[in-house]
């Protein structure tokens, strides 16, 4: 706790800092958030490509909309709303273009995309060892690819609430929506992920 | 006890996630529990839900490709180093208007003939009076005015029916007085250069009372009785506070009046106008989050309905529309601004009937909320085949029920306080009190006279 309120002390400070034109105050927020904005554009678009375009856009809109924030909101949400913003709006455009595994999944995925036919039910083993591993990144990859097939506001809360670890109301924030809806849309969300994923129940208990 | 437990299933469904995640509680855990006891298959469901939300929960985060940071700081401070390039400068102008430009240009194509130039009250005498008069003809050889691809509706570019609220004079107006007034309140700083010229001559057709080329060929002629709205910001001066100078009054977007009404307003009402208002508050207050306009009519094809909304600017990232009272608001739109983009409503939306609805947008530098009035949707029915045209928040979205070949109505989307002047013939019966029963209802003053001219004054 205390940490965390060590952490939004020096967020706070960094963005009065960076509203003042303190570029190398924003670098620190690029930083900081960094991780989180990546890999929600990138659990978007489907796209590593596009997740960086994304990432890239959504910083810069969010040092130029700086002045704009006011701080009702925390800076994390503020700025994963331009993040998703960004993000939904590239999906779109590439909604239809097929995603590769790889950019899905780890990039050591490689073409080496999983082939799930193929692999058998690996043995447990103490330390993990090669199928293991295989078994970790199809999972990975099937539950990337059912997320990525859900509708938009579907995709969105799942990835903000299961992924990001977003409460409730960051996320209705984010989306503009109510917190209602929010709930809602993620119990629907999950259910069409268990259909999705019904066929792979298996290899989710892994 | 089969069907109760089904009923149960449905009911308790939508909170089944919830309580895998162990979120629910209360007496809806409680009785979630007793459910699951005696139902295998919702237990079952409840399980697998568990194993997918671990599922997720568990796919680790990838790395940051290490070039990354370093990229986008590059960029950040690219952009923090650049002027303004003038396509910036040339799109926060050009988007607005072009969005504006094209509702003026629908509003000239769609509005009765007998608007133009004439005084509504004096024109729209009888439905024989709009009938007779023909359509401009099209022009040979000039080009349609020229609209932002967004404005065009899929379903149907052209709208068969017209009725159209004539935005095109108090647009073009208010465009004019709203950059008199950001002018002189703009700090020298934020200033921009001159605006270059619109993109379109439809804006400047609308200022020289000259409406743009029109395929009369596509149109149909318009259905009568025909109400037009007479849009003033003025109202009677018994009924509106008195512009003090507060910071209320200067945020408040002015933009829209007929030539001359302002002034008069303003000599009735002592200072009331736009003009007043907006030099009033050029000392104290900021530039106006934004003004919109809104334009509704049917879509080719005779069924559908569109929304079209303009911003006096382009918006920092998007707007959201939400409409319906507090507590029932929905989410109608989000998405981008300042391009007019129409937004295709449903029956479900609007309601079957005459309806006052409370819209609000918001985008990044403020929220403004209206009323949106739909007196009269005609012939609404449930007849035709429901064909879904999009999906708004997860359930279909059907185009509206509605015969607009027989439509006549108005729409008007108003800033509160507005005092609304409806001058056209209102039609007699329940549409129309309907109209004023709801606006009434929801604390609008209403004043008839006669036929003719309804007024409506949200006091503050």
């Amino acid at each position: 706790m205390h940490a965390r309120e060590a952490g939004s002390s020096q967020v706070r400070d960094l963005v009065a800092r960076a509203k003042q034109g303190d570029r190398e105050a924003f670098d620190g927020l690029v930083e900081r958030y960094m991780p989180q904005v990546f890999n929600l554009a990138l659990r978007i678009t489907g796209s590593r490509e596009e997740a960086e375009d994304c990432v890239q856009e959504a910083f810069v809109r969010a040092f130029s909309a700086l002045r704009k924030y006011r701080g009702e909101a925390a800076f994390s949400t503020w700025l994963y709303r331009i993040a998703v913003n960004v993000s939904n709006d590239a999906a779109r455009r590439l909604a239809g273009h097929p995603v590769s595994a790889s950019d899905l999944a780890n990039p050591d995925a490689g073409d080496d995309a999983p082939d799930l036919e193929r692999v058998g039910r690996p043995t447990k083993q103490q330390e993990p060892g090669p199928e293991d591993h295989l078994v970790a990144r199809q999972r990975r990859h099937v539950i990337l690819q059912a997320i990525h097939s859900l509708p938009e506001h579907h995709r969105t809360v799942v990835l903000l609430y299961d992924m990001q670890a977003l409460s409730y109301e960051e996320i209705a924030r984010i989306t503009k929506t109510r917190v209602g809806t929010v709930k809602s849309r993620l119990n629907r969300a999950r259910l069409a992920l268990k259909d999705l994923l019904a066929e792979h129940v298996e290899l989710l208990r892994e | 006890m089969n069907e109760g437990l089904s009923r149960e299933c449905e009911k308790l469904r939508e909170r089944l996630a919830e309580y895998a995640e162990g979120k629910l509680g209360g007496r809806l855990r409680a009785r979630m529990e007793r459910h699951l006891a005696q139902c295998a298959r919702c237990a079952a469901e409840v399980e697998e839900i568990r194993a997918v939300i671990e599922a997720v929960r568990a796919v680790p985060s990838e790395a940051v490709p290490e070039h990354l940071v370093a990229r986008v700081r590059r960029a950040v401070h690219e952009r923090a180093s650049a002027p303004p390039a003038p396509g910036q400068l040339w799109t926060r102008v050009a988007v607005p208007v072009a969005a504006l430009t094209a509702l003026i240009a629908i509003g000239f194509a769609l509005r009765p003939p007998s608007y133009r130039g004439a005084a509504p009250t004096k024109a729209l005498k009888s439905e024989t009076a709009l009938r007779e008069r023909p359509l401009t003809p099209p022009v040979p050889g000039r080009a349609r005015p020229s609209r932002p691809p967004t404005i065009e509706i899929a379903e149907a570019p052209q709208p068969e029916v017209a009725w159209q609220a004539n935005e095109s004079e108090w647009m073009a107006r208010g465009r004019d007085e709203a950059a008199t007034a950001d002018a002189a309140t703009a700090a020298p700083a934020e200033r921009e250069p001159p605006a270059a010229p619109a993109p379109s001559d439809g804006l400047a057709a609308a200022r020289e009372g000259t409406p743009p080329t029109f395929d009369a060929a596509k149109s149909v002629a318009p259905p009568a009785p025909v109400l037009a709205p007479d849009y003033h910001r003025g109202g009677p001066a018994e009924t509106r506070p008195r512009s003090g100078g507060t910071r209320r009054d200067a945020e408040r977007v002015e933009p829209y009046a007929l030539p001359g009404q302002a002034e008069a307003k303003a000599r009735a009402g002592g200072a009331e106008g736009f003009a007043a208002g907006g030099a009033s508050g050029a000392e104290e207050a900021p530039p106006p989050p934004f003004g919109a306009v809104a334009a509704l009519h049917g879509i080719e094809g005779h069924r559908g309905v569109a929304l079209h909304l303009g911003f006096d600017r382009p918006l920092a990232e998007e707007i959201a529309v939400t409409l319906g009272r507090p507590g029932e608001r929905r989410l109608l739109y989000r998405g981008p601004s300042g391009q007019g983009q129409p937004i295709v409503l449903s029956a479900e939306h609007l309601g079957p009937g005459p309806a006052a609805v409370p819209v609000t947008i918001e985008s990044e530098v403020g929220r403004r909320d209206y009323m949106l009035f739909v007196p009269t949707m005609a012939r609404l029915g449930e007849s035709a085949p429901r064909a879904p045209v999009g999906r708004f928040d997860d359930e279909p979205v059907f185009k509206v029920l509605a015969d607009f070949s027989a439509l006549t109505g108005i729409v008007v989307l108003a800033e509160e306080p507005l005092s609304a002047t409806f001058a056209g013939q209102i039609p007699p019966g329940p549409p129309a009190a309907s109209l004023e029963s709801m606006a009434a209802s929801m604390g609008f003053e209403v004043k008839r006279e006669g036929d003719l001219v309804l007024t409506l004054t949200h006091p503050r």
